[in-house]
């Protein structure tokens, strides 16, 4: 059973919406409940459970009172980290990167949006879905811990790692570059895969495209490129040979 | 003479070109080393035969008209710190040699002897090219992230002064020549070489701290002026916010009274025309400086400020996201408002070029760190990130690709600013995250 909290202070909205889940969880008999509807925020804080139980919530930006409803999710998500939060609002253009990215909420909705009805659905199926995967299919991930969020990544979308000082490392992807303060040799533990081509970068040798002699450096597929030791360049050719013959090529 | 002797010589020669190696400044084309060093070895090695004790000034003029009409890009630093080099050299010399003397060694002696020779250069070797190494380093940094450190003017001014102290070391040695290089002659002449560098020291480290004074100085001025005229912004949006308000309540008025007389017809066609227009005129670029308030913090309002006016004014479509009040930003302002406009310059000059020209501003906490959170619209990058801050590469035509790396250099002096450079799609994403503290 998925508990759902609202946050609402205009009375019909609120029973607008919870109309709406109520039926679209009668419909698809889907195993939501809504356990508090709270015209407040304090009304909805103090229905709040000890421990957090990954509930879904709905609030409105647009509350009157003291706490906006951005430092109303940030409270909960305090108190039930893995929460689902949802925002509602009147206002279009209202901070959606703030949203996004400080609270980590899942979605906003305009209220005057005539496919609201529909988008509140989406959101219901969206949580459905990631309640039901669970973890371990979607596969090994690696945590590194950023200033300003945690970043989950897949061993295979990362490209290489470079060292810049003690305990502190710059992760490449295909899409981005995030310095983190984590040791090189923590981050080669997790993952056996991993190749230290110098001794202060590790690679990820699925994503090498050519290896270069002089200078010796790796290219890797997205045309970055990351400087390789001489020394474990023969490591290197040695690896990239029996399983890539195909698809690289080796320059001398 | 010796063959140490002979052996030492020439290689003290190869030390001087160290040492001078170490202190250049970059960039310099390979040629205008080589030619420079050649001079400065063909001079010292058969110079004396014509010029005697002279020498070192004809070695150093044409040094110095070397990188004069090299024009390399800090062709007056260089010619300063090739005098230095010398200069220096000379005075570890003559501190070695009074050492020497101390220890019972006269130059009679050293010139005869096989090992005195060595012992002389590992420690003229030793001085000259470990603090020439220690200030070609510091000097790089600092003129890294900021090459106007000494304006041209001072600049010249230093020259001057150093050419003149030169030109005194010169003909004291010249002089000093024909008294044979007493004991006596040596301590006199060693004290005061070493007060006249002394001297020299304080003044250019003195220049430095005044400059640097000047440029925060210069920055806190920049910031005040975007303040007044961020505030000027703020007293003509009230303004228009009042004559909002006096049509607002006019378009009332005239409402209530179509509504009085049951007149639907007349009051749709008023309220399509009048309201929807009237609503749109406050979504304006006056909106998003309104919301610059909530940042209380000087220096990054008006650096904030200048990049939003800026870019609005390149039909850039801005949105300015701030949520909760900066109070303070407890980290070196200076370096964050620099980094800051760097990223907020690239980010403007890429969204212009896009087809979209969106730019979004976020600033919000998180963690206990702020975060500065900078979206543009790219047009479709060819490159990989790594090499936009790649020194000298810039996709734009004619800029010398400098900003993103000095904004890598200045993080890495300051390990309490982090960045996150994300791109997906037409989207470029850069998270800056400082340190709260509290």
């Amino acid at each position: 059973m998925i508990p759902i909290y609202l946050c609402e202070d205009n009375e019909e909205e609120l029973s607008f919406l919870q109309e709406i889940i109520e039926k679209y969880c009668f419909i698809s008999a889907y195993d939501f409940q809504i356990v508090c509807a709270a015209s407040s925020p304090a009304q909805l804080l103090r229905s709040l459970p000890e421990q957090g139980e990954n509930a879904v919530y709905f609030l409105d930006v647009d509350l009157k009172q003291n706490q906006n409803g951005i430092q109303l999710a940030a409270k909960i998500r305090q108190k039930d980290p893995r929460s689902y939060i949802i925002f509602t609002t009147t206002h279009e253009e209202m901070a959606s990167i703030t949203f996004r990215y400080k609270v980590e909420a899942l979605d906003y909705l305009i209220k005057n949006d005539p496919d609201f009805t529909k988008k509140v659905e989406l959101c219901l199926e969206n949580i459905l879905q990631k309640i039901k995967t669970p973890s371990h299919i979607e596969g090994q991930k690696i945590a590194f811990p950023l200033p300003s969020k945690e970043l989950f990544l897949k061993p295979e979308e990362i490209y290489y790692i470079t060292a810049k000082g003690s305990h502190q490392i710059e992760v490449h992807t295909k899409d981005g570059i995030y310095p983190c303060s984590l040791s090189l040799s923590y981050v080669a533990s997790q993952w056996h895969g991993f190749l230290f081509c110098h001794k202060s970068v590790l690679v990820n040798p699925v994503h090498i495209r050519t290896l270069f002699k002089s200078p010796c450096e790796i290219e890797l597929d997205n045309g970055a490129r990351c400087p390789c030791s001489v020394r474990k360049y023969p490591l290197i050719r040695r690896y990239l040979n029996p399983h890539h013959s195909i698809h690289s090529s080796i320059t001398d | 003479m010796s063959i140490s002797m002979k052996i030492v010589t020439i290689l003290s020669l190869f030390v001087l070109a160290g040492t001078i190696d170490l202190l250049l400044l970059p960039p310099i084309r390979k040629k205008t080393k080589l030619i420079l060093y050649a001079y400065l070895f063909t001079t010292a090695c058969f110079g004396s035969n014509f010029f005697g004790y002279v020498t070192a000034g004809v070695m150093l003029t044409g040094a110095l008209l070397i990188l004069f009409y090299s024009h390399e890009r800090f062709f007056i630093w260089n010619m300063i710190l090739v005098l230095v080099s010398w200069l220096w050299s000379v005075l570890i010399d003559y501190g070695v040699s009074i050492l020497e003397r101390c220890m019972g060694y006269d130059y009679a002696m050293i010139y005869a002897s096989n090992w005195l020779p060595w012992l002389h250069f590992t420690m003229t070797a030793l001085f000259s090219l470990f603090p020439a190494y220690i200030l070609g380093r510091t000097l790089r940094q600092k003129l890294a992230t900021n090459p106007g450190l000494i304006p041209d003017r001072q600049l010249k001014a230093l020259l001057l002064e150093t050419i003149l102290c030169a030109g005194i070391f010169v003909c004291y040695i010249y002089w000093g020549s024909f008294s044979g290089f007493s004991t006596a002659a040596l301590i006199f002449n060693g004290i005061l070489f070493l007060c006249f560098i002394l001297v020299n020291l304080f003044l250019y480290m003195n220049l430095y701290q005044l400059l640097k004074e000047n440029q925060e100085l210069a920055l806190r001025n920049q910031a005040q002026e975007s303040l007044r005229e961020y505030t000027t912004q703020l007293e003509s949006h009230y303004q228009e916010m009042r004559r909002f308000r006096h049509d607002y309540m006019n378009i009332l008025a005239t409402l209530g009274g179509y509504i009085n007389n049951g007149d639907l017809d007349r009051l749709k066609v008023f309220f399509d025309e009048k309201i929807m227009k009237a609503g749109n005129s406050l979504v304006d670029k006056n909106a998003v400086i309104g919301r610059l308030s909530q940042i209380e913090v000087l220096e990054i309002k008006g650096i904030f400020y200048t990049k939003c006016i800026e870019a609005m004014n390149r039909q850039i479509d801005v949105s300015l996201e701030l949520t909760e009040t900066i109070r303070q930003i407890p980290t070196d302002l200076l370096a964050l408002s620099r980094i800051l406009g760097i990223y907020l310059d690239n980010a403007i000059e890429a969204a212009e070029n896009s087809a979209e020209k969106f730019l979004l501003l976020a600033v919000y906490t998180k963690n206990h760190q702020i975060i500065f959170h900078i979206e543009n619209s790219t047009p479709p990058l060819s490159v990989p990130l790594e090499q936009l801050y790649q020194q000298g590469f810039s996709t734009k035509n004619g800029h010398n690709g400098l900003g993103l790396t000095n904004a890598r250099l200045l993080l890495e002096q300051h390990p309490d600013i982090h960045v996150i450079t994300e791109q997906k799609d037409t989207r470029f994403i850069q998270t800056i995250a400082v340190q709260k503290g509290d």
